[in-house]
């Protein structure tokens, strides 16, 4: 029952923190086992549903901030390599800032999972929280444990940070609109 | 209700529908001459009815039964931090049931996970939806 009724939505807000959907399949499931070993402490002081979405989302910035060591640690190892194979020439150079990745990534489709990668942790928390789950300022400052002003204040900014990054989508719909 | 200090705040408290209904009807009638909170206004909900698409894809994509196996498998599977640690001389001959077996064992596991979930849901084909 209780998986029936939340692992969609839960999917969903991982999905927001995570990458992608093996990140975010990851973290469910480590999610609900916990759930599932940890049931008997729960104490009902939180409801159920803030506490499961507390869980999702610890589990889900740990599996970020892992990801993001291992792939630190990747690149840090193939720059190396490349260092030393490029040595003095200066190639590589042109080759990385042409790419411009993270402009490259904000076309269309992928604007919004763009725009919530570029938030810090505690940002992306809020306007997920709030945006997909609808969850009110109480439950957001139950769930993450934080005072209901800070909760505030972080989707303020998270709100501004997502404008800033899909300006020219926002735009673009605007003129579509007039 | 959390009280609002600033015009940012009462704007966005409007917005999430956190104003208690006095201080709604107060904010309708300023933004009535604010063109610059009505724009505001306009892109949060933008941003928002962004967000529950891209969700509502998201969710939509997933394979339920999928992911029902893996969390029942995780907890069937024997956790090796939780069994109990016997130096081998001191082993007694007959292997004691791990602990984790007792606490969360695979009948067990069965029916508790039974009761976060009494019926199978009907399978999607997962489709990949990563973020480029």
């Amino acid at each position: 029952m209780l998986f029936d009724k939340y692992h969609r939505r839960a999917f969903a807000v991982a999905m927001g923190v995570v990458k992608n959907e093996d990140d975010a399949l990851d973290a469910v499931q480590e999610a609900f086992v916990k759930v599932h070993k940890n049931i008997h402490k729960f104490e009902g002081s939180s409801s159920f549903y803030t506490w499961l979405y507390r869980i999702v989302m610890n589990v889900s910035i740990d599996h970020v901030r892992r990801t993001s060591r291992r792939r630190n640690l990747d690149f840090d190892e193939r720059a190396l390599h490349q260092q030393s194979e490029v040595a003095g020439d200066g190639a590589l150079v042109p080759s990385m800032t042409d790419a411009n990745p993270a402009k490259a990534a904000l076309r269309r489709e992928g604007a919004i999972g763009a725009a919530l990668q570029e938030l810090p942790d505690h940002h992306r928390a809020v306007i997920v929280l709030r945006e997909i789950e609808g969850m009110s300022y109480e439950e957001m400052a139950e769930t993450l444990e934080v005072p209901k002003g800070t909760i505030m204040s972080r989707l303020f900014h998270a709100r501004k940070k997502m404008q800033a990054a899909l300006a020219p989508y926002l735009e673009g719909e605007e003129a579509s609109e007039d | 209700m959390q009280s609002a200090n600033t015009e940012d705040d009462k704007l966005q408290m409007f917005f999430d529908g956190e104003l208690t209904p006095e201080e709604e009807a107060a904010v309708r009638r300023d933004l009535e001459s604010s063109a610059e909170g009505m724009a505001q206004l306009r892109e949060w909900n933008r941003i928002r009815d962004a967000m529950k698409g891209t969700s509502r894809e998201w969710s939509g994509a997933l394979d339920s039964d999928a992911l029902f196996a893996r969390i029942e498998a995780d907890i069937a599977r024997p956790a090796a931090s939780d069994a109990p640690v016997v130096p081998s001389s001191h082993a007694p001959a007959s292997q004691p049931q791990p602990m984790w077996r007792w606490r969360v064992g695979r009948k067990c596991s069965r029916s508790t996970l039974g009761s976060i979930r009494e019926r199978s849901s009907t399978s999607k084909v997962a489709q990949a939806s990563r973020w480029p």
